[in-house]
């Protein structure tokens, strides 16, 4: 449990690809669409990267705040899907946006609870004394799930994002955050070491039920320690931003930690489960209730690892932009 | 734990009127997306988190019914 003093939100991007698929189109299994409560999702076409819509969202959102691109003290890049197994697809961001050298660029191998450990490192560094640090947190799942896998097929949408965390004074950051390897295969891409294909193991593989309990076991304790740790009320929380796992998995969670429905925010009908991107994507797209009502959200991502992590922030002068395509 | 209740759970998991002890699992009625929901109604209506593995190896509803016991 750590709280960063001292640190805000200044914006938030999304962009999504062109290319739309509907479920509708791929399976006719109501009970399983219902299920995981996807309808469209989007996908990349060609060479369109993780990188790419990462890029997109941060030229945007550098714009919309009106950030001096030589405040800008560090990238991290937050992804499963990067450029290249090496280098580190941070230091190309670097010169594609064209950012000063004097920089902090590396990446972060960290899926659906990416977002919120890229917060909480962000929010370290600024707290150790950079400016400005842009996050960009993104995956292109598509590229990885095998097409005969009913399951993943419909579930998985392409996204990346743009953050950019900023020193300000009396804003805060508290964080939960935790690791179990013992389920390290529960979610997979089994390459060889050498990362070479071996039949179909550059496929993503995941044991959904071990990850559903995995998630009943650890995610109500997370947000009921967040929750006393930042001596917060479940009432005086106004939006709970869940790692986009699947709808039945989001809806158990509401019951069983006792929460109200209609304060989680949700975009899996619309975008799909996109990985770590789903923290932000969800924000983009419910922009126009966060800014009309703000106040305290509680993100928390959950998932590949395993891993888990919490981060409470007000998003009240946070700059949203409505979700871009690219 | 009470038998009625998981029969009740099983029976609601399948989508089905009402299940006796006796009734096989099949594979086309007891899926993964069947196991997850079993497993989230088990959770809500006892607080238990069972191991999914276990409820998979199941071959009827009696053998749910000793793995709920089990805890």
């Amino acid at each position: 449990m750590v709280k960063v003093n001292n640190v805000k939100i200044s914006g938030i991007a999304a962009c999504v690809p062109r290319k739309i698929v509907n479920n509708n189109d791929l399976s006719d299994n109501i009970k399983l669409l219902n299920s995981i409560g996807v309808k469209k999702r989007r996908v990349v076409s060609g060479n369109q990267s993780t990188m790419d819509l990462c890029v997109s969202a941060a030229e945007r959102l550098i714009k919309e705040v009106n950030l001096e691109k030589d405040s800008i003290d560090a990238v991290i890049f937050v992804s499963q899907t990067p450029e290249y197994q090496l280098p580190a697809t941070a230091c190309i961001i670097q010169k594609t946006l064209d950012l000063k050298n004097d920089i902090i660029a590396y990446d972060v191998n960290l899926g659906c609870s990416g977002y919120t450990h890229g917060l909480f490192l962000a929010s370290s560094l600024i707290s150790s004394g950079l400016q400005n640090v842009l996050l960009l947190v993104g995956d292109t799942i598509s590229k990885i799930v095998d097409e005969e896998d009913s399951g993943s097929n419909l579930l998985f949408g392409d996204a990346g994002s743009a953050t950019i965390i900023s020193q300000q004074d009396g804003s805060d950051i508290g964080f939960v955050l935790g690791s179990d390897g013992s389920g390290f295969e529960s979610i997979i891409v089994d390459s060889d070491k050498n990362g070479k294909t071996n039949n179909k193991s550059n496929y993503l593989t995941m044991k959904g039920a071990e990850v559903f309990t995995f998630t009943l076991q650890r995610i109500p304790n997370l947000i009921r320690e967040t929750l006393s740790y930042l001596d917060l009320s479940k009432e005086s929380v106004n939006y709970f931003i869940f790692h986009q796992a699947n709808l039945f998995m989001l809806k158990t969670l509401a019951e069983n930690i006792d929460l109200d429905f209609d304060n989680f925010l949700i975009s899996i009908d619309e975008y799909g489960n996109t990985s770590s991107a789903s923290i932000p994507i969800t924000i983009c797209h419910n922009r126009e209730k966060i800014l009309r009502t703000p106040g305290k959200s509680l993100m928390a991502g959950f998932g590949v690892g395993l891993s888990w992590s919490s981060a409470v922030s007000a998003l009240e002068d946070t700059v949203i932009l409505p979700i871009m395509e690219a | 734990m009470d038998k009625d209740k998981i029969l009740k759970i099983v029976a609601d998991t399948i989508e089905v009127e009402s299940v006796s002890e006796s009734l096989e699992l099949h594979e086309d009625m007891w899926d993964s997306l069947a196991i997850i929901v079993f497993i989230a109604a088990l959770n809500k209506e006892f607080g238990l988190v069972l191991n999914p593995e276990k409820i998979s190896s199941a071959k009827t509803v009696q053998d749910l019914i000793d793995i709920v016991a089990q805890g």
